[in-house]
């Protein structure tokens, strides 16, 4: 079903005829500016798409060099939607060129954490081993530097299942303190105690929290090239996720890029626009937002206990993308002690993908280099960011250790989680430095 | 011009929690002085605006009055006395002296110096790149560097091969014509850089790198001949423009100055980026990439906006708000075929040309002396307050004030004084909005 009350310069791709080519996008780019390959956002985005004809293949290959990382979008004072134009032109250039094995296999990392999971430890060796990536950067062009997380050794699904077996939950809860936590591959596969944690703080501030079946978020297929592959995602998690939704239900999760594939690319990018795929936008949160939002109705327990630290934080790109603003700053303010600062940063440069392919990793590490300068300029050991890749591309940027909002919020609230380290101690001083405010 | 006024510090609890104190709507030069304004005195502040304002992509400078022959705030003065309507007489001549301060603070504070002439108050008079005179009270250093008011000649006018942004010959053939003796020169650039061209942006960048502008500098050198000074497109460096500008007027022996280029102007940017860390550091939030659809309003007061979001719009609560989401051409004021035009946040009230339709807006000539009515006669009516009032004169809300193009009374397009506007009465605006505060 289409919506009728979206005029026809509303959809994506005619997005286009509110450029007045003011540049302001090409300024932004975080990519144009640190390699000669990618003539930036103006140029292959509303510029270029007056040359693209329906079912004619895409004019420009640059475009491969965009990172999707959206800030080109959100700059835009005239809302031309320039990344979900430039995505959907790779799309098609996927169509008539087909897609390398390479980009096929950063499009199933869900497949991959999965089966990775029962042999961890040997798996965990190959992403560890210098000379075995090597040769995976040499035969399958994924970068050897690209910051590869290890597995588990256990899925978050699995975790949960022997918990409330464990613990059985009462099941009486009214639908208004009930809520859906959308978990993603990574912290299914490689960060368990990132969905441990979330399950954790919820249930500290009294709600029931229902757990049901879902799949990728499809955001690495789409970015890809691959909207076949990525719209069965979505479809899959959009049927399972609507019964929740109709109810008013909230559904919330921990990864930012995950929670923008569903409040927008299926929409805007994957043209998803039916009413479940829009039902179930409106009633998903990032879950810092989520807490922000309980927070103003007053439903946020303020019992927290002193973290003293002064730490950087950064919103991914894909965050920023929300228009929620930086609801995990806002969160982390009130916990007594802690003072968190946003680093000046577009986009780390990982970008999903993107920093894992081999011709594009030099140009993701020098996306990402302002943080780095800034993080060792604070001294600081510890960085706040709110999606998985980021982290660890923060971390391979700077040696700094990276958190998760979630784990300072659930330190603050004194909750742990078993096979878990928190990264601070909360009431006493911290290990990063203080930098001068 | 006045002396120097500093901004007292207040001390507030830094949290954000439930609220900020200030919320600025819009990221032009006017949303972003208020920012720092706001911050400066101690509030709490969120910037959100559907994109950047066309302050990131400007030539940088100020204009204040820019037909003053002489000392440009008494000519304010004695303009503001004649047209009470006007922005400057509302604000008042205070706020627009604290205003060029302010800016004069933050910019030195973040290392991008703007600067005017030294003591007497006049206008700058700057090279545009196509050869022409402009003349802003403030600009840059590195652009203000090239003040020709008192020319010592020749000017040496520096571009680079293919590079389509920039023609030295040009600049240099029209200042000759004016009477200030330039001399052109062409050199080339290290190494192409891809298949297509470089924007102004890029250049400078490449330029941050010590190799590629040494290799520049090399065939200066040998061409200064005496020159006065040296001028380039304003491309000397994005981060490291001072210690470029510093680099080549050692390796010049002379005075080196930017001439403003094309958009993306790097020296808009700079200042920008500057004062986006600047905020960021100081624990301000800054929201690019999403609008503000709404006002709530309870009891003649605003108690929050929500900002269009995806898949749900997102409500943000401040006590209160500056709107500075600038005119016609950005958002500000929206329009349509009949010649409706409003103000799509809260409301207000425009007043526009009295018209049947958008035929009356313009006259025949796009030139046109004096404007088009479209142009001069747009805007939100305020009080001395910044508060945007209703048909009766009174004020629509209590903790609602505007800034910048957004208001009537001025012509942005032809009365020289845009930026000036932008300053003052955002300054004015967040005065106004501490002191409802307190
Ligand atoms: C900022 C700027 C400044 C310029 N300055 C100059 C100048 O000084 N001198 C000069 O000579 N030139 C200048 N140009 C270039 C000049 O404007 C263009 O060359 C000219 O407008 C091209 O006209 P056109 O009709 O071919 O294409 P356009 O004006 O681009 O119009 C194409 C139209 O087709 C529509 N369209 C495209 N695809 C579809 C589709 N699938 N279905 C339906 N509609 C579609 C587009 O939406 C658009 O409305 C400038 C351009 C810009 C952007
Ligand atoms: S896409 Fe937007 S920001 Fe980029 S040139 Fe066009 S109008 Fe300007
Ligand atoms: S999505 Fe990012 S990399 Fe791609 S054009 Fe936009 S700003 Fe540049």
């Amino acid at each position: 079903m289409t919506d009728h009350s979206t005029t026809l310069i509303d959809l994506t791709p005619f997005t286009a005829d509110h450029c007045l080519k003011c540049n302001i996008c090409t300024s932004a780019c975080p990519v144009a500016p640190v390699t000669p390959l990618f003539p930036g956002p103006k140029t292959v985005g509303p510029q270029a798409q007056r040359l693209r004809l329906p079912g004619e293949p895409s004019p420009d290959h640059s475009i491969d060099y965009c990172s999707g990382c959206g800030i080109c979008t959100q700059v835009c004072p005239h809302g031309v939607r320039v990344m979900e134009i430039n995505t959907q032109a790779k799309a098609v250039m996927t169509q008539t060129h087909g897609m390398s094995p390479r980009n096929w296999f950063l499009s199933r990392n869900e497949l991959w954490g999965r089966l990775g999971t029962p042999f961890a430890p040997l798996a965990n060796f190959g992403v560890g081993n210098r000379w075995l990536r090597l040769i995976v950067e040499k035969t399958f062009k994924v970068s050897a530097r690209g910051p590869l997380p290890g597995w588990a050794g256990y899925t978050f699904r699995g975790w949960w299942k022997r918990e409330i077996k464990r613990r059985p939950r009462p099941q009486s809860a009214p639908d208004a303190q009930r809520v859906v936590y959308f978990h993603g591959c990574s912290t299914n596969t490689y960060e368990p105690h990132i969905g441990k944690l979330a399950v954790a703080v919820l249930e500290h501030i009294g709600l029931h929290v229902e757990i049901p079946p879902q799949t990728c978020c499809g955001l690495p297929a789409q970015s890809n090239g691959d909207f076949k592959a990525a719209r069965r995602y979505a479809r899959t998690n959009i049927e399972s996720l609507v019964e929740y939704a109709r109810r008013g239900i909230p559904i919330v999760g921990t990864s930012a890029s995950c929670i923008t594939a569903i409040k927008g690319d299926y929409q805007h990018v994957l043209g998803l626009d039916d009413e479940d795929a829009l039902l179930v936008a409106a009633n998903t949160y990032d879950f810092m937002e989520f807490l922000a939002r309980l927070d103003h109705e007053g439903r946020l327990p303020r019992d927290f206990q002193p973290i003293e630290a002064e730490l950087p934080y950064h919103a991914p790109c894909q965050l920023k993308a929300h228009g929620m603003g930086r609801p995990a700053l806002d969160v982390l303010d009130l916990i007594p002690g802690l003072r968190c600062w946003e680093i000046d940063a577009d986009c780390c440069g990982i970008a999903g993908t993107y920093g894992y392919k081999a011709e594009k990793r030099e140009i993701a590490e020098a996306v990402g280099r302002p943080i780095a300068e800034q993080v060792s300029a604070a001294g600081a050991r510890l960085v706040v960011c709110d999606t998985e890749t980021c982290r660890w591309q923060i971390t391979s940027l700077t040696g700094a250790k990276t958190v998760h909002p979630v784990e300072l919020v659930a330190l603050a609230y004194g909750l742990t989680v078993d096979r878990y380290t928190p990264p601070l101690r909360a009431g006493t001083a911290a290990h990063a430095a203080v930098g001068g405010l | 011009m006045a002396e120097k006024r500093k901004v007292n510090r207040c001390t507030i609890a830094a949290t954000q929690g439930r609220g900020s104190d200030v919320i600025v709507i819009g990221a032009g030069l006017s949303g972003l002085l208020a920012a720092v304004y706001a911050v400066k005195a101690g509030a709490r502040v969120r910037l959100i605006a559907t994109g950047w304002g066309q302050q990131i992509v400007s030539p940088g400078w100020i204009s204040v009055c820019d037909r003053a022959d002489d000392d440009v705030i008494a000519e304010v003065r004695g303009y503001a006395a004649l047209h009470p309507e006007h922005p400057y007489a509302l604000a008042g001549l205070d706020a627009l002296v604290c205003a060029l301060d302010l800016l004069q603070d933050i910019a030195e504070e973040i290392g991008e110096p703007v600067a005017m002439r030294p003591r007497d108050g006049h206008n700058l008079r700057l090279p545009t790149m196509l050869g022409a005179l402009q003349t802003p009270l403030l600009a840059p250093a590195g652009i203000a560097a090239g003040d020709l008011t008192e020319v010592e000649e020749p000017l040496l006018i520096v571009g680079f091969a293919g590079w389509r942004d920039f023609y030295p010959a040009l600049v240099a053939g029209n200042l000759s014509a004016q009477g200030i003796a330039a001399r052109p020169l062409t050199v080339s650039l290290p190494a192409e850089r891809g298949s297509w061209d470089d924007w102004p942006a890029d250049l400078a960048r490449r330029f941050d790198d010590s190799a590629f502008r040494s290799a520049v500098l090399r065939q200066v050198q040998p061409q200064v001949k005496g020159a006065a000074r040296v001028g380039f497109p304003a491309v000397l460096g994005m981060a490291r423009h001072a210690e470029v500008r510093r680099e080549f007027e050692a390796g010049l022996g002379c005075p080196v100055f930017e001439i403003p280029t094309l958009p993306p102007s790097p020296a808009g940017a700079r200042l920008s980026n500057g004062i986006r860390r600047w905020l960021l550091r100081q624990r301000a939030r800054v929201q690019i990439g999403h609008a503000v659809l709404r006002g709530n309003v309870e009891n003649g007061r605003c108690t929050g906006v929500e900002v269009g979001a995806l898949g749900h719009a997102n409500p943000f609560y401040a006590d209160t708000f500056i709107l500075a989401t600038g005119g016609l051409y950005n958002g500000g004021i929206q329009s349509d075929e009949a010649g409706r035009l409003w103000e799509p946040i809260f409301g207000f009230p425009v007043s526009g040309p009295p018209s049947e339709g958008r035929a009356d807006w313009y006259q025949g000539r796009l030139l046109a002396e004096g404007g088009h009515a479209i142009h001069g006669q747009t805007g939100l009516r305020v009080n001395a307050q910044m508060q945007p009032l209703d048909g009766d004169g009174a004020p629509v809300l209590e903790n609602v004030f505007a800034a910048g193009h957004l208001l009537a009374g001025f012509n942005p397009l032809t009365d020289g004084c845009a930026e000036g506007v932008a300053l003052a009465t955002a300054y004015k605006a967040v005065s106004a909005a501490l002191a409802a505060r307190a």
